[in-house]
């Protein structure tokens, strides 16, 4: 008899350990992926490419757009080889080629000080993408085989915090040497727990296995509906990562600018006083928590709305700020705010595209959810924050032009709310 | 939104927009960024927050100038005083401050001491007035304004009993059914609603709509309090067989909640934060739905 309870704590009136591994499972692997893409990759390439490889702003900003359409590209190719060859339902291939991908990652890692020129860094950015292509529709997919619908919310918000508050708490320097050191830890200690869960049968594994056949786990929370049974999934994934590809756009083309006003980062994320740090990284934790709630609560459309709109927010008091008294350094609440918007769009992305799917379409769906609108608009956003830059846009102006993009896709939210079809009321 | 809605919001904006009108009652001019010449009279007041701004030799400012950030070269007249935190001020030879100058931080130049005909402030120098030094209250004191409080919000839930039965009853539903929810949207409310009404106030036009939106935000968690007690007061007053009419149930309810809730909020660290946790919850539960007007449902999940 299958056991269709969503509720961790419980499997014919005991404790369901396998639930809770699997559960658990999922968010250390998420946010240790997370942190990993958060910290190394997005931070430390370009650290290494300019102080180490000594190269322009304007050959970084290209080499990382190449790494953004090359990883899109490869997850878009690989979850749809997956969603043909019926891997989405494979729990154990599914593990066994995260082992491959942390495996690469970790070896990938480890050479990375061997480069000594852009085209051999090229080529290495080339073998990263492959990686981190292969990892995002696999490790995703493995949502609907761990994580029940009912609990996705609370696994998304347990991610984002660990990750975060890792990056806020641990991140002294923000350099390329400091992340490999502590990454390669990460990893090498991921590989040897994924290898051993990949290649070794244990009877917790084979109940995991089956998990993605129970409804529980299956039917994503916007798959179906009261009045449509039937999956209807589509447009809505379309709708998604249109907006996801705009907060990301926007998060990353601000921020990218705002980590090189020293004034910004010293009084805040680069703080040398512990506790300023520890408060973001709180704030990441409250952030991450409240979007767990709000996850199961609200619709995703609401969801945008708070997230467009702390933007906005954001970023203008970041001009106002800028306005009055240029890039002095800041109070508290300019990064608060920053974390809390960071913190609910993640929470939203972990739990949201595993919801728009099926076992049989998860692999497509994340693949186009992550790739296309996260890694393509934070890769595209982070080329074109550092080529503007280098052009000698001012901090004020690129600011505003932020801004007025979160603005412009907060009214956008508002309009398509006006003119949407109401729903059949049954 | 409908007809009449709209025409109730155009014509709060419109009313709130008339305070900041050219005949209004306060005028300022605000300067951020670019150059600036300022020739003639000037009415009101001047705040510079960037830029470079010019008073010209035969020019006078009717009012006070604050000059925050960028630069003033002052050749005309001040009428009132000059407050300077920080960027630049030069004295040109014909500049006059009628008031005092105030001088905070930033580069001073040309000062000559006839160009000031009141004080000039500086550092800790600024001559605050005398204030009695601030006892803190008896413990009496402080029970009189518990009871006066708790009285007055018993009244006001009397009334909102009376005449918004069904908003109440579905805020203290948000509440006590969805408390974690409401925590979370009211966490979240709180935090933006906060920092919106400082950067609205920070535009300096848009005081009005700022101090609004403070109103707002303490009337939802009021309203959030007063709902939960008038659900919680006949349960409690069946468990304790009090037999009441409905109306000094509310009252009584309203009354007591306010009581304990104000001794709570007293114990030391533990206190402030129960107290944000519940102002949180309940404003959550308003925000969410909608001051009471329409019920919350959460999105719900595809069955087993």
């Amino acid at each position: 008899m299958q056991n269709n309870d969503s509720n961790l704590l419980t499997h014919t009136h005991s404790i369901n350990f396998p639930r809770i591994f699997g559960f658990l499972l999922f968010v250390g692997m998420m946010a240790a992926g997370y942190y990993y893409n958060l910290t190394f990759v997005q931070l430390g390439l370009e650290d290494f490419g300019t102080n180490w490889l000594g190269l322009s702003e304007i050959s970084i900003a290209r080499d990382m757009a190449l790494l953004a359409i090359f990883t899109c590209f490869i997850a878009l190719a690989f979850g749809w080889w997956m969603m043909h060859r019926g891997l989405g339902r494979q729990f154990r291939v599914k593990l066994q080629i995260s082992f491959g991908v942390i495996l690469t990652q970790t070896i990938l890692t480890a050479i990375l000080p061997v480069v000594h020129s852009e085209s051999v860094f090229i080529a290495w950015l080339v073998l990263v993408s492959c990686a981190l292509g292969i990892g995002v529709p696999v490790m995703f997919s493995l949502t609907i085989d761990l994580v029940p619908v009912k609990q996705r919310g609370v696994a998304a918000a347990l991610v984002t915090a660990s990750a975060y508050f890792a990056a806020e708490v641990l991140s002294k320097q923000w350099d390329f040497a400091a992340y490999r050191e502590q990454l390669l830890l990460v990893l090498i200690g991921g590989c040897l727990g994924m290898g051993i869960l990949a290649f070794l049968r244990h009877p917790w594994l084979d109940i995991l296995a089956q998990q993605h056949q129970q409804p529980a786990f299956a039917i994503g929370r916007f798959v179906r509906t009261k009045t449509n049974p039937n999956p209807r999934s589509s447009r809505r994934v379309i709708g998604v990562i249109v907006a996801m590809f705009g907060i990301y756009f926007v998060d990353s083309l601000g921020f990218l600018r705002l980590l090189k006003v020293p004034g910004f980062m010293e009084t805040t994320w680069q703080s040398p006083i512990f506790s300023e740090r520890l408060f973001i990284a709180g704030v990441h934790i409250v952030g991450a928590l409240i979007a767990g709630v709000l996850y199961s609560a609200l619709t995703e459309r609401q969801l945008y709305f708070w997230i467009l709109g702390l933007f906005a927010l954001t970023h203008l008091q970041y001009s106002l700020h800028i306005r009055a008294t240029g890039d002095m350094g800041t109070v508290l609440a300019f990064p608060m705010l920053y974390a809390l918007a960071v913190s609910l769009y993640t929470v939203v992305n972990f739990a949201i595209w595993a919801d728009l799917s099926t076992p049989d379409t998860i692999p497509i769906n994340s693949a186009l959810g992550v790739a296309l609108s996260a890694w393509t608009a934070t890769f595209l956003s982070t080329g074109l924050a550092i080529y503007w830059q280098g052009q000698g846009m001012s901090l004020e102006r690129h600011i505003q032009i932020v801004d007025s993009l979160a603005i412009l896709l907060f009214l956008a939210l508002l309009v398509l709310a006006f003119l949407r079809k109401p729903e059949a009321i049954t | 939104m409908n007809r009449n809605k709209m025409i109730a919001c155009l014509m709060l904006l419109g009313l709130m927009l008339s305070s900041c009108g050219a005949n209004g009652r306060y005028q300022m001019t605000l300067i951020t960024d670019g150059d600036h010449t300022l020739a003639g009279n000037t009415k009101g007041d001047v705040i510079i927050l960037g830029g470079k701004t010019s008073l010209e030799k035969d020019a006078v400012v009717e009012g006070a100038t604050h000059v925050i950030s960028g630069m003033l070269r002052l050749d005309g007249e001040i009428k009132g005083d000059l407050s300077f935190l920080g960027g630049e001020v030069i004295f040109g030879p014909q500049g006059q401050i009628d008031g005092d100058l105030n001088y905070g931080g930033g580069d001073l130049s040309n000062l000559r001491q006839e160009s000031v005909t009141g004080i000039v402030n500086a550092g800790t120098g600024i001559q605050l007035p005398a204030v009695e030094t601030q006892k803190s209250k008896a413990p009496g004191a402080l029970l009189i304004r518990w009871v006066i409080n708790a009285a007055l919000l018993g009244a006001l839930a009397m009334i909102l009993n009376r005449y918004l039965p069904g908003h109440c009853r579905r805020v203290s539903k948000a509440v006590l059914g969805h408390s974690l929810v409401s925590l979370a949207m009211g966490l979240l409310a709180g935090i933006v609603g906060i920092t919106l009404v400082v950067v609205t106030a920070y535009t300096i036009l848009l005081i009005p709509v700022a101090l609004l939106g403070l109103v707002l935000l303490g009337t939802a968690v009021i309203f959030g309090w007063i709902a939960c007690f008038i659900a919680l007061g006949p349960i409690a007053a069946h468990y304790l067989k009090i037999n009441l009419s409905s109306n000094w149930i509310v009252f009584g309810g309203t009354f007591v909640g306010m009581m304990l809730l104000s001794i709570i909020t007293e114990i030391p660290i533990a206190g402030g934060i129960i107290g944000i946790l519940i102002a949180s919850t309940s404003l959550g539960a308003v925000f969410l739905t909608r001051f009471g007007i329409r019920r919350f449902i959460p999105e719900s999940y595809p069955t087993a």
